[in-house]
């Protein structure tokens, strides 16, 4: 399900629920406020309680797959076929569990289950029955559309009140913690191809056709915004934006040029990433931007140490937007949590109204396993603080495919830096695109 | 008689044999003598995680004991055993621990909370732990302990006192580490007379210190003349000569490790006998009437200080400050009575490193840290934060300080501290000499 993804979906959600307030230790609480809104998806859409579909790679779908071949599907489109069923074999059943809690949706979490409507799209090769079971604490529900048209797409839709059990049907109370989606097909003979795609629950009385425009359109300004290390090199997200966003208004009013502080693993970092950054901007069209290596007064600045004691004075002295901070495999060696220290930089500059793209530590493919476990332990460090605060990280190993051409002594070299630094200006045209729509 | 008198001796030798073979302490820590700032140099392989949470404090009737302050991040002292040593041996590890307070269980994380851990790694990176939970909610002071036996792989061994992730406050003394132990007696509260220590191969100094009262015993052997020990000479010898003093006893934080130190972070070009005063805490009017005699006071800008020159400020302009004025030191000062400032999140480490910024820049700080105003109205507005985490970044950076509890005091503290600096980090001055005053100047700031 993760394709290789470098954030386990799992990172993705503990940051989502981690709100940033909560990192500022020692701060009063808040005063009591009104009531906390329901959680949407798409805060725009605010009929819209659930919406998959299948275009990311971390898609919520177990035990199918993920298809872009499947009839009928716009070029680059993605849907998803339902796997078979170890429980249904001699009915030729398939299925696919969709992990909704996973996400904050609570269904019908309160609302009347006659307010609540599903629908998912189905394409198949033979006719047959399409099923939606929800699971809850104690119990189950689930409701079928019988003899569903074969090889068209399809909407299969039901009002959640008509879900049933032997025993009654939902009760608004309760919170449903499973999806199953099932199909189980005329001829029991083979085993059908049946594919699914927008599965959406609405709320509000309003039929899933009503809001589905709405929400693909949600859906793809989300995806629009999104990146992720696995695919991009770097991630960005609406979890980002919006921690950012509460960042820089907490550190105040701001009038900051494009420029981007470089702070490198080691003195001398800087110039080989800016270099590369310079090149790697006029390529991506990425106009305005100055990237000024730290210094001090007494000479060039590098590593961690001088993250916490120099960046606050280049910040100020440039003004800077960014700061673009390279963590090494020697800040990932050094006593007690280097993590820490890392946090106290993040905070600072974000204090500061500054945004900061971290660089994670190398791990040269040719690092001993008790150092290599240092450097994971340190970035899964910084990885879990950058999500929680919004912050964007790359990861220099994906950025130069862990090829031993770029490392030279446990450390990126001037090739590994420069297939870095190519990442970090694509980094910071989108975050700046994004953040502060295009200057 | 003769028979029977040489079997009951026999079986007593035989006993005590045993009984020194049954176990080894390897160590007893009561913390009375540990320098948790000074660790790097006296204890090098053991490990403060997150500094500031940690001090040694004073308990009644246990002397001095380690506070670990969690405050939801992974404070810990871990203390490394000689793994080659204890492969195949029984282990118990043991201290006594206090948790008055109580503390918020994290969903799923049943693990986070105060703890004695024992954790051996093996070669193939698995643990294994022993230790104890520290119960909250107790008012008297908890025997905890655990045992493992190590496993003949085991890669690695480590004590730890620790409070993972939440916020709890909790004591802990009496740490113990036995080989072999006889599981039927209490743990060690004194290592045994005589015990060779050495918990790690490469810890350089012996540990824990002897007893003061106890004499060595002379070396068999014909006696041989006492041979002096060689008199040291040359700044560092100076140096070591500083008085030790704390800020609790005292009000002025420094010592011989810290004036050696200091000298191995001096740098040509500081302009001699210049000192500045900056930080949130000044202008104070104590200090626009007396400055310390022979030295300069350097000028500074409204951005270093004033209310709004917190550390974060100070991080901020400080380097062009140091590379104009060259300052040879520095005074920061911390609020004296509340201002409109509040502390951040990173309060203390913005403290260390605005100390760790003028040690790389030549220039010597001194941390002035600001007086406790518990009876303020508003508790959020207390400086008593502000004071721990001023306290604990100068402990951290090994930086001198001075206390600002009592305002009338605070000229002479400066002055004595321009004294130590002249005296035994810059050895300009004969270290007998009289200590230097306060005088009249004129403020200098632009």
């Amino acid at each position: 399900m993760s394709k290789a993804a470098v954030f386990p979906l799992s990172l993705l959600l503990i940051a989502t629920l981690c709100p940033f307030a909560s990192l500022r230790a020692g701060e009063d609480a808040p005063p009591p406020g009104p009531p906390e809104k329901p959680w949407r998806p798409f805060p725009e859409v605010q009929e819209v309680l659930f919406y998959e579909d299948f275009e990311n790679p971390e898609s919520l779908g177990e035990k199918g797959k993920l298809v872009a071949d499947a009839p009928g599907l716009p070029p680059g489109g993605h849907c998803y076929e339902l796997g078979e069923a170890d429980w249904g074999k001699n009915e030729k059943a398939v299925w696919a569990p969709i992990a909704i809690n996973k996400t904050k949706l609570k269904v019908p979490g309160g609302t009347n289950p006659n307010q609540i409507w599903v629908q998912a799209m189905f394409w198949t090769d033979d006719s047959g029955d399409a099923t939606f079971k929800f699971k809850h604490g104690s119990g189950e529900y689930e409701d079928t559309q019988r003899a569903i048209k074969e090889k068209t797409w399809v909407p299969v839709i039901m009002r959640f009140s008509d879900l049933h059990n032997k025993n009654g049907r939902p009760e608004a109370e309760q919170v449903a913690n499973a999806l199953e989606v099932i199909f189980r097909p005329r001829d029991k003979k083979k085993v059908p191809k049946v594919y699914v795609d927008d599965i959406i629950i609405t709320t509000g009385g309003v039929k899933p056709a009503d809001v589905l425009a709405r929400a693909m359109m949600a859906r793809k300004s989300v995806l629009d915004l999104t990146r992720s290390v696995a695919r991009d090199g770097f991630n960005y997200s609406p979890h980002n934006q919006e921690v950012l966003k509460a960042a820089l208004k907490a550190a105040g009013l701001r009038k900051k040029p494009k420029t981007a502080v470089v702070l490198g693993g080691k003195s001398g970092d800087a110039d080989d990433l800016i270099k590369g950054m310079t090149a790697a901007a006029a390529k991506l069209k990425a106009t305005g931007f100055t990237f000024t290596p730290a210094s001090s007064p007494d000479g060039a600045v590098g590593g961690v140490d001088d993250m916490r004691t120099m960046l606050p004075y280049n910040l100020a002295k440039e003004n800077a937007e960014y700061a673009i901070l390279a963590l090494s495999y020697a800040d990932s060696l050094k006593p007690g949590r280097p993590s820490e220290s890392v946090r106290v930089v993040l905070e600072r500059t974000l204090a500061n109204g500054s945004i900061p793209v971290v660089i994670l530590a190398p791990a040269a493919p040719s690092l001993k396993k008790e150092e290599k476990t240092k450097v994971d332990t340190f970035n899964n460090g910084v990885i879990n603080l950058s999500l929680q605060m919004g912050i964007t990280i790359i990861d220099p190993n994906l950025a130069n495919k862990s090829a031993a051409t770029a490392y030279e002594n446990n450390e990126l070299n001037a090739a590994g830096l420069d297939a870095v630094a190519s990442v970090a200006a694509a980094s910071i045209k989108h975050i700046d695109a994004n953040l502060f729509g295009k200057k | 008689m003769s028979a029977r008198l040489a079997i009951v001796l026999a079986t007593l030798c035989a006993c005590a044999a045993f009984t020194s073979r049954a176990g080894e302490v390897l160590l007893v820590e009561d913390f009375e003598k540990l320098d948790l700032a000074g660790l790097a140099s006296s204890r090098p392989n053991w490990v403060a995680g997150s500094p500031g949470d940690l001090t040694i404090v004073e308990e009644a009737g246990h002397g001095k004991v380690l506070r670990i302050n969690g405050k939801g991040g992974w404070p810990h002292l871990s203390v490394p055993i000689d793994v080659n040593k204890v492969r195949g041996h029984q282990i118990r590890v043991a201290a006594i621990a206090k948790f008055t307070g109580t503390y918020t269980p994290l969903p799923g994380k049943d693990w986070a909370r105060p703890k004695l851990q024992l954790i051996v790694k093996d070669k193939s990176g698995k643990d294994s732990y022993a230790g104890a939970d520290i119960q909250p909610g107790k008012p008297d002071w908890q025997n905890v302990e655990g045992v493992i036996t190590v496993d003949k792989d085991a890669d690695s061994a480590n004590v730890f006192l620790r409070v993972d992730l939440v916020t709890a406050e909790v004591f802990f003394d009496d740490l113990s580490i036995e080989m072999d132990p006889d599981l039927k007696n209490a743990p060690p509260k004194t290592m045994p007379a005589g015990t060779p220590v050495a918990v790690t191969p490469a810890n350089p100094t012996p540990l824990p210190t002897p007893a003061p009262n106890k004499t060595p015993a002379p070396a068999p052997g014909p006696s041989k003349a006492p041979v002096p020990a060689p008199v040291a000479t040359g700044p560092e010898a100076v140096a070591k000569k500083a008085p030790k003093s704390t800020i609790d006893d005292g009000g002025i934080l420094f010592g011989p490790e810290m004036a050696v130190a200091l000298q191995k972070q001096i740098k040509a070009g500081a302009a001699k006998n210049t000192f500045a005063l900056l930080g949130p805490g000044i202008p104070l009017k104590e200090l626009d009437a007396k400055l310390p005699e022979k030295w300069t006071r350097v000028g500074s800008t409204e951005k270093l200080f004033g209310p709004t020159a917190g550390p974060r400020a100070l991080l901020a302009a400080l380097p062009d400050f140091i590379s104009k004025n060259k300052p040879e030191v520095i005074f920061f000062f911390g609020e004296t009575v509340p201002g409109p400032r509040k502390t951040t999140s990173t309060e203390h480490f913005d403290w260390e490193d605005v100390a760790r910024l003028c040690l790389r820049m030549g220039a010597m700080p001194v941390i002035a840290i600001s007086p406790a105003t518990a009876a303020a109205a508003n508790p959020a507005e207390a400086r008593e934060d502000l004071r721990t985490a001023m306290s604990a970044a100068a402990g951290d950076a090994n930086c001198p300080a001075i206390d600002l509890k009592v305002p009338s005091q605070i000229p002479r503290k400066v002055a004595m501290m321009t004294d130590l600096f002249d005296k035994f980090v810059f050895c300009r001055v004969e270290p007998d000499a009289p200590v230097a005053g306060a005088t009249k100047k004129p403020a200098a700031d632009e």
